[in-house]
Parts: C-alpha cells; sequence; structure tokens
C-alpha cells in the first residue's frame, strides 16, 4: 500500500492491520505482486467510504477484536505479529467458518460476536480480491497486477480471430483497463 | 402522452413486455410500459467491462433489500431472504439471484443460449407414461402435458429466430438432417437467420472429446449477432457476456431488438423507475380495469386499460396476481420448476483462455436429452443436453468457481490461479424437475418490501429424482471431461445450496380447465378477462433446456391471439435474410 494515498475511511492503524492481512490473502513481493503490491486496502477502503459504507461499523468492530484475539492469544496486534503467527491466525478464523463438509458456510452467517472474526476472514478475503481484479479505476489492481498474475487482458472491446485460436498465448495481448477504453473511444469508429 | 386511460399496460419491458409492446404498438394500440429498472440506451453500456459493478455489485439486478424473495426448504421452515443471495458480502451471484432488470429486462444480463423445445417436451408426461409406465413419475407430481405442439409453436420460434436474432447451426429443416446442426432437434421450418457464433478456444476439446465419445456436439443456438443484423453490430467477442448487457447491442435484448421499433410507432410512452403494486378489476365482471404504481417519485397512480399483460420474470408476475387477489382457483404459485445446473468445472491440459467470447460460443450434445435418456438403474426419466460453458469466466467469478480442495488464500491459492486461471473450463446440464404440491410460492407472512408489500416465498427443496439425474449426468461429463484430458475437476453437490436459477418457470400455468390452470393456452386469465400473465410462469413441464426462446415464442404466439381476436393481425418484421442485413 504506497503511503502516498490519501485514506477515505481506515485510520493509519486501521489501513495497515488490513493490509497485512491483504499480503497474507495473496501473498506477493516487488518482483511477483500480490493483493498488498496491488493496492487491494486502498480498493477496500474507498469501496467503505462509498458502496459498501454500511459495512463501515462492521469493519471498525472486526478489525478492533482481531487486534484483541492477537494481543491475548499472542502478544501483539496482527499487524506486529510474525508472518508465520499471522498466518496461523487466519487459518484459525478461516477454520472457524468451516461446517462439516469443508464447505463455507458463509450463506448462514450472523453478526453476532461469536462469528464475528470468521465472518470477517470471508468478508475480506473477497474484497481482498476484488481489489486485486478490479479494474484499477477503482483504486486497486496496481500496475495491473492482478490481471498479469492470472493473464487476463482486462477491458477489451473484443478479440480478433486469431486471438481466439486454441493455444493462442493471450499474454501477449496488451492489457487494457476502463480508462485505455474511454480514451480509445472504439464505438465512435464502429460507428463511421 | 400522458393518459390515465390507454389500450394497453404492458407490465416489465424484458423478454416478453418488449415483444408485446412491439406487436400492440405496430398494430396502433396505445400502449405504456411500466417498466422497475431504468430506461436503458446503447451508450449506457460502453464501458460495461467492469465485473466490480456488474458482477460484485450486480449494477443491473433488482437487490434482496428492495425486491426481497424468501426461501424455506419444507413448510416446517420459517423463509428467509435468500440466504445463498444476500449474504454480508453485499455480493448476489448471478446465476442464483433474481434477473436483471430495466428495459431489455432479463435479456440484458442473459449469456443468450436460445433452444426451442424439442416436440417431446410439450409431452413428458405422456411420453414417461408410455415408456416407464404410469407408476414411474413420483406419487404426488402434478406434471401434465402442454395444451400446444412443438408444431403449433413452431412458427413462433420461427419469428423469435428472425425478429430478436438467433444465430446458430440448423441441425434438422422440414425433415432435412443437416450436418453440423443438431441431429435431434425438432424440424424448422427454415435455417436460422444467422450462422453460429465464432467458437470460444476451449470448445474445440469438448466438441472433440463428445464426437470421439460417439455424441454429435453441435453449436449452442445464441441470441447473438454473429454477422451484423437488422441494423445491429456483429459480437466483438469481448468475453463480458452473461451478466453483463452488451457494448455493441449484438445481443438479443429487446431494449435494441423490439422497443425501438415500438417507440418509432409512436404508440408506446415507457414510464421507468414504476412499479406496479395490483391488478385493477371492474366488479361488476371481473374484468381487468388496469394497474395502480409507483411513480419514479413514488407517488400512487392508476392507469386504466382494457388490456393488461403482466410480462414480469415468473416470481414477480406471480406475487402481482397474489397481491391482486386473482386467485380464485388457488392455482397462483402453485408447480414451482426450476434448473439444478450440476456445475461441473475442470481444468483443462492446455490453456484455452477462458475470456474471450461468450459463454454459448460453445457446444452442447442432445444425445441422451429428454426423451432420449437411455434405460438406467438409477430410475432417471428425462434426459438433458450437456452444455459445454467454455469461457466468459472473468477473474472473480473465477475465484467464486474454483476448486474447493485448492488453499483459499496464501501462497497455494496464488499458485493456484496463476497456473489454472487460464485453462478453466465448465460443462452442465439443467435436469427436469417435476412439480410438487411441496414446491410453490406464496406470500411471505413476516418479509415486506420497502413500500409494505409482502415479499414472495419460495418452498421448495431438492427431490430425490434431482439428485439422481444430477449424479447420472455427473458420470456423463466426467467421461467427456477425461477424453477431454481434464485431471483436476470439482462439481457441486446433487442438492445444491441454491434455489433460484433466474430460471424459475411454473407458477402460474396455462391450460384449458380453469380449475387446474391460471391462464388460457394464450397466456389469458381465466378468472379476470383482458388480464394476460405471460412468461416461464406458463410451462407445465420443464426439460434441460434454457428457457427464454419458448418464452418468447409464446408471447409471439400471445399478441398473435390477442389481436386476431380484435380483428387485427401480427405483421412480421422480417421474412427473410435478405430483409436482415
Amino acid at each position: 500500500m504506497p503511503a502516498t494515498d490519501a485514506l477515505m475511511f481506515f485510520n493509519e492503524h486501521e489501513a495497515r492491520t488490513f493490509d497485512a492481512i491483504a499480503a497474507r490473502v495473496i501473498p506477493g513481493d516487488e518482483s511477483d505482486p500480490g493483493a498488498h503490491e496491488a493496492g487491494a486496502t486502498i480498493y477496500v477502503d474507498r469501496a467503505l467510504g462509498g458502496f459498501l459504507r454500511e459495512l463501515q461499523s462492521f469493519y471498525r468492530r472486526a478489525l478492533r477484536r482481531l487486534d484483541e484475539h492477537c494481543r491475548a492469544r499472542h502478544g501483539g496486534c496482527f499487524a506486529d505479529l510474525a508472518v508465520d503467527e499471522q498466518d496461523l491466525v487466519l487459518g484459525e478464523l478461516e477454520a472457524g467458518g468451516r461446517g462439516a463438509e469443508g464447505e463455507s458456510e458463509l450463506r448462514d452467517v450472523s453478526w453476532d460476536e461469536e462469528s464475528l472474526l470468521w465472518t470477517f476472514f470471508e468478508v475480506a478475503r473477497e474484497h481482498i480480491v476484488q481489489g486485486t481484479f478490479c479494474d484499477p479505476a477503482y483504486g486497486g489492481n496496481r500496475g495491473l497486477a492482478g490481471w498479469r498474475l492470472i493473464g487476463f487482458p482486462g477491458a477489451q472491446w473484443g478479440y480478433s480471430e486469431e486471438q481466439m485460436q486454441p493455444g493462442f498465448d493471450a499474454r501477449l495481448i496488451p492489457i487494457k483497463t476502463l480508462a485505455d477504453l474511454r480514451e480509445e473511444r472504439p464505438w465512435e469508429k464502429e460507428a463511421s | 402522452m400522458s393518459v390515465d386511460r390507454v389500450d394497453a399496460v404492458v407490465v416489465g419491458l424484458g423478454a416478453v413486455g418488449g415483444i408485446v409492446a412491439e406487436k400492440l404498438a405496430s398494430a396502433g394500440l396505445r400502449v405504456v410500459g411500466i417498466e422497475k429498472g431504468a430506461r436503458y440506451d446503447d451508450e449506457d453500456f460502453r464501458l460495461k467491462h467492469d465485473e466490480v459493478r456488474y458482477y460484485a455489485r450486480s449494477a443491473i439486478a433488482p437487490s434482496m433489500s428492495d425486491d426481497p424473495i424468501t426461501w424455506r426448504a419444507t413448510e416446517r421452515d420459517t423463509a428467509v431472504v435468500l440466504p445463498w443471495s444476500a449474504g454480508p458480502l453485499g455480493v448476489d451471484e448471478p446465476l442464483f439471484g433474481m434477473p436483471s432488470i430495466g428495459t431489455g429486462g432479463g435479456t440484458l444480463h442473459w449469456g443468450g443460449a436460445s433452444f426451442r423445445f424439442p416436440e417431446a417436451e410439450f409431452r413428458m408426461r405422456s411420453a414417461i407414461e408410455e415408456r416407464f409406465g404410469s407408476k414411474a413419475l413420483p406419487g404426488d407430481t402434478t406434471l401434465v402435458d402442454w395444451p400446444m405442439s412443438y408444431a403449433d409453436l413452431e412458427p413462433y420460434y420461427d419469428l423469435v429466430e428472425w425478429e430478436q436474432g438467433i444465430s446458430g447451426a440448423a441441425g434438422n429443416v422440414r425433415g432435412e438432417l443437416r450436418p453440423g446442426g443438431n441431429p435431434f432437434e425438432a424440424p424448422r421450418s427454415r435455417d436460422f437467420p444467422m450462422p453460429p457464433l465464432r467458437r470460444a478456444p476451449g470448445d474445440k476439446a469438448f466438441a472433440d472429446a463428445c464426437s470421439r465419445l460417439g455424441y454429435h456436439p453441435y453449436p449452442i443456438p445464441a441470441a447473438i449477432n454473429s454477422v451484423p443484423y437488422r441494423g445491429r453490430a456483429a459480437c466483438t467477442h469481448c468475453g463480458f457476456c452473461h451478466g453483463y448487457p452488451c457494448h455493441v447491442g449484438a445481443k438479443s435484448s429487446t431494449h435494441v431488438t423490439s422497443l425501438p421499433v415500438a417507440l418509432a410507432t409512436g404508440n408506446l410512452e415507457i414510464r421507468p423507475h414504476s412499479r406496479v403494486i395490483q391488478v385493477n378489476r371492474h366488479e361488476a365482471d371481473g374484468r381487468v380495469r388496469g394497474v395502480t404504481y409507483l411513480d419514479a417519485d413514488g407517488a400512487r397512480r392508476e392507469l386504466e386499460a382494457d388490456i393488461v399483460v403482466l410480462a414480469c420474470y415468473v416470481l414477480d408476475n406471480t406475487r402481482l396476481a397474489l397481491l391482486s387477489g386473482i386467485n380464485g382457483s388457488g392455482q397462483v404459485g402453485r408447480n414451482f420448476m426450476t434448473h439444478n445446473f450440476g456445475w461441473f468445472n475442470g481444468v483443462l491440459p492446455e490453456d484455452a483462455n477462458p475470456f474471450v467470447g461468450t459463454l454459448v460460443a460453445g457446444s452442447a450434445v442432445d444425445d441422451i436429452g429428454g426423451d432420449r435418456i437411455p434405460d438406467n438403474d438409477e430410475g432417471v426419466l428425462w434426459g438433458s443436453p450437456i452444455v459445454g460453458f467454455p469461457t466468459d469466466i472473468q477473474p472473480m467469478e473465477a475465484v467464486h468457481t474454483m476448486n474447493p480442495a485448492a488453499p483459499r488464500w496464501g501462497p497455494g491459492f496464488k499458485e493456484w490461479l496463476r497456473t489454472n486461471y487460464r485453462r478453466l473450463f465448465r460443462m452442465y446440464t439443467q435436469t427436469t424437475n417435476f412439480p410438487s404440491p411441496r414446491h410453490y410460492c406464496d406470500l411471505d407472512p413476516n418479509v415486506k418490501d420497502p413500500w409494505g408489500l409482502p415479499a414472495l416465498r419460495i418452498t421448495h427443496d431438492w427431490d430425490d429424482h434431482d439428485a439422481r439425474s444430477v449424479e447420472y449426468f455427473s458420470a456423463v461429463k466426467r467421461r467427456i471431461a477425461e477424453e477431454m484430458g481434464v485431471h483436476e475437476f470439482w462439481e457441486h453437490d446433487s442438492r445444491p445450496f441454491y434455489h433460484l436459477s433466474t430460471h424459475e418457470t411454473g407458477l402460474h400455468r396455462m391450460g384449458e380447465d380453469p380449475a387446474a390452470s391460471v391462464v388460457d393456452p394464450y397466456g389469458e386469465s381465466h378468472e379476470c378477462k383482458g388480464l394476460w400473465v405471460l412468461g416461464g410462469g406458463q410451462f407445465p413441464s420443464y426439460g434441460g433446456y434454457n428457457p427464454t426462446q419458448t418464452i418468447q415464442a409464446l408471447a409471439y404466439w400471445a399478441v398473435d391471439h390477442l389481436l386476431e381476436s380484435r380483428g387485427a393481425t401480427m405483421e412480421p418484421a422480417v421474412s427473410s435474410r435478405a430483409d436482415g442485413v
């Protein structure tokens, strides 16, 4: 998470905590970016300031509860734990949300304290995925890190016959964003 | 035009309402179309390539907070707002929620799979009893044959294909088999107006494997222009198709096919962001008198007309009939049917780029569809086509549908996506569920929408025949997958968590007998003359084919009859391929 971005909802500590979670959900480094390098935390911060505003108190409560849990069980707040301890905590949260058959029980979650943390893990994971694979216009997927990771060419107006052949190396297709399309205005070319 | 009395009111301007509005307006009737969602034009969707907006945030689908639907498995349970669609994530899974709203309705979001129902689908009950005996069907099923045959509906299927624009390869033209098409399709009077769409990369592996196994793959008929047609552009194969509106108007959505024609007559007024809350009737004779609706500002308004057409999604049609007290026979809301997709996901041995092209740029096999189900020990009475889903899988959708045995976070999660995303392939079937008195919809006694009106409640659980059918076809899919070289695969449970598929049918069944059906074979209410209730709700049975083309054929059939009964005629808008281009 570049420190130059303004925050719209998280305070510094919340942003640091959430970014530490993002860095474990999709790990990365400079040469092989993950959710932290993609700016997933900035995506989530902006979403909480707007579209997801109804989840503000949920996020705030859960991040505080996570730190309480980590201080009681591991002697420090989540962001200060060693990476393997962070993984241990996240593994506990994930396991808490699993049913007898190993499937996510998300559809049955309630908002009470018992399930707050594992619900939060599922919500955070979902939003970290969104922040990694969204169009960069949303604040995440910086440097197209998410799309480059999996080989997704992004917002293409269309694909050619050659690009649709079995075996075509899609990594040769220049990745495009919504901003690129808006600048190119392909609809005007089609009309003329 | 600002009137409180018109010739006809069409409620919902989607797959059905667009067609009805076009044909009534073209015949000279003054029509008002009332649409819950927005009024859309091409320009609205130029930058639709946005998975957050359309998938994660369901930009064009109704939300469970504004349009709650509740579900319970049995009468012993208390229904809850669709638990798989109203979680804390704010994510509505498009395949398991409600169809899109706004002009175009469900034809905005749909994938465009456009199958005609073969002959046997119109007489499922008779066909099963003739072959398996009268005791084979579940004892409590209310399954009946359709009140018309395939041959009756064929001219209207033809209208859908030529007016709405369907691309495909004919397999049987007037009894003559054509190479490349579906050899099991019912005879059609002529070819499709457009050739099939360009194939998605992953389709070749599926089609070749099916051929080697002795099946007969054919291109999925698609409501998407493969070439420019009727003033609309050809598909660009952008890969944001099902769940997304089309950015070039190539997808057959009624906001680009029918509504422009209707508006050009000057006889249609569209009132968007308006919700019909009641159908009104004349006290004297019970005939329809019009509708009450909430306009875009929330003000309560009345509109009078001798013709009212309910053309909403089947669940909304049903709710409106119930809210209006039009259910003297007690038949409204009975015979709930839906599709169990039997989702099969796998990893291909090579990259197949499942983000180029549309999901209907794949193939299907019909060898064991419908009445061609082989004799079997599992007791499966009706078959399904097996449909390839080779592409149109965006990154977040891929995460949602990924292998549940793979790590869900951490380095393993990242590596799984990096390695496998470009190799994903899916297959589905749509197995028959027989209508039962245990599966129905009524008004929820507890849950209300923001306007204080009761939500619709679904009571449904998967039956043994549903589960056995999914398991039977799972074995077939596994064989195809093995032949494709797929070693890693995963499947939905045969009794999946969802009970809503955007493919619900039944609920306002058509039939001759007013005591056993809601509408007559043309779609007019038995009980309230002048009220037409159209859509998948009319279906008396439900096989393995996507419903929309038959829903649209029934809409043309209805409006043809409606106009004929008033001494008018329904003029076709296009008659030959030359007219189209």
